[in-house]
């Protein structure tokens, strides 16, 4: 078995294994505003449960990508073992992984905050249900952005393949025991850069977003007069949140395609 | 190794340490902008439901820090532009 296959392995397990610790800690949280909904409002039942599963489901999405990439990864194993065994190609699946499995961790911690406070400020104003459900799918649909993100660079990544690298790579050297060429070692860490720039750029803006989202829901829902102005400030300071992991973005796709 | 292999090495190992780095630098650097940018726009929103006739003077407080705050991701874009392109 190839060392490209090897990597794959471990990639799937990382992508898995990373990308469900947000999205646990979010489903969680989730749970833990309805119950303290439920204790408050018990009368208000069936629209809590409902608004929970609601937000579970989306606070779920970032797991289910990561899902995605790790099946990717795993049917990627038979296939490495026609190709070179590059290490360029190891590093792509490596990227693949990391990039996915830690830009989901933002996206799911986030979706979970957002829902947490839109079904805790329900429950304190039932009045504002409508409202407040609707700011909690925009908030959740916004904080996915970074693990959207993080997705798109992970599936250019297993489709750009690390062998281009290998035609680089002309004149072979040896570095202690395992031969590598120029070209394969730049390959190499073009690939590893744009999957940890757009991985670990995707957490923070996301849980930032996310935050907002969770603060309009309940401003709104504990003063409803105010909401106008609360969305306002909501959409301009998330547009402004949203920025640092468009940054990421930018420099991950400068990564992937110069060369 | 002799003299003119590890000549030859040095180009191609500083580039493709400057692109490791480049990743790093902003894959990194965002993390706090972020958080901290989202921080200061969700308290403007607390604040301004608990005082709507303040509105004006929130926001512009909240797009300044913001503005600031936005600084240290600029830094890091800087530096990865600058690394990648090295």
């Amino acid at each position: 078995m190839g060392i490209a296959n090897l990597a794959a392995l471990l990639a799937c397990g990382l992508a898995m294994g990373l990308g469900a610790l947000g999205s646990g800690y979010g489903l969680g949280y989730t749970a833990q505003g309805a119950l303290r909904a439920l204790a408050r409002q018990p009368a208000k039942q069936a629209d809590i449960f409902r608004t929970m599963l609601v937000g579970q489901a989306i606070t779920e999405t970032p797991a289910i990508f990561s899902l995605v990439v790790s099946f990717l990864l795993y049917f990627s194993v038979g296939k490495a073992l026609e190709a070179p065994d590059s290490l360029a190609q190891c590093a792509v699946y490596l990227a693949a992984g990391i990039c996915i499995g830690v830009g989901a961790i933002g996206s799911g911690i986030g979706s979970g905050l957002v829902a947490h406070e839109a079904i805790d400020g329900m429950s304190r104003n039932p009045a504002t249900q409508s409202q407040v459900v609707m700011l909690m799918l925009i908030g959740q649909a916004w904080a996915q952005t970074g693990g959207i993100f993080a997705l798109v660079v992970s599936l250019f990544l297993l489709n750009t393949g690390g062998f281009a690298g290998l035609s680089a790579a002309t004149d072979p050297h040896i570095f202690g025991m395992i031969a590598l060429s120029g070209g394969e070692l730049i390959g190499m860490a073009r690939y590893l850069g744009a999957g940890l720039a757009m991985g670990f750029g995707a957490i923070g803006s996301s849980i930032g977003i996310a935050y907002v989202g969770a603060m309009a829901c309940r401003t709104v829902a504990d003063r409803p007069s105010a909401a106008s102005r609360v969305k306002t400030a909501y959409f301009i300071g998330s547009a402004t949140a949203q920025s640092p992991s468009v940054f990421s973005l930018i420099i991950a796709l400068i990564l992937l395609i110069r060369g | 190794m002799n003299e003119e292999t590890v000549r030859m090495l040095v180009g191609p190992i500083t580039q493709a340490f400057a692109l490791l780095g480049a990743g790093i630098c902003m894959g990194f650097g965002t993390l706090g902008p972020g958080i901290g940018e989202g921080y200061a726009a969700g308290k403007a929103c607390e604040a301004i439901g608990r005082r709507p006739e303040e509105y004006s003077n929130i926001f512009r407080t909240m797009l300044v820090g913001q503005a600031v705050t936005e600084s240290t991701a600029i830094y890091a874009l800087v530096v990865a532009l600058i690394l990648a392109f090295h």
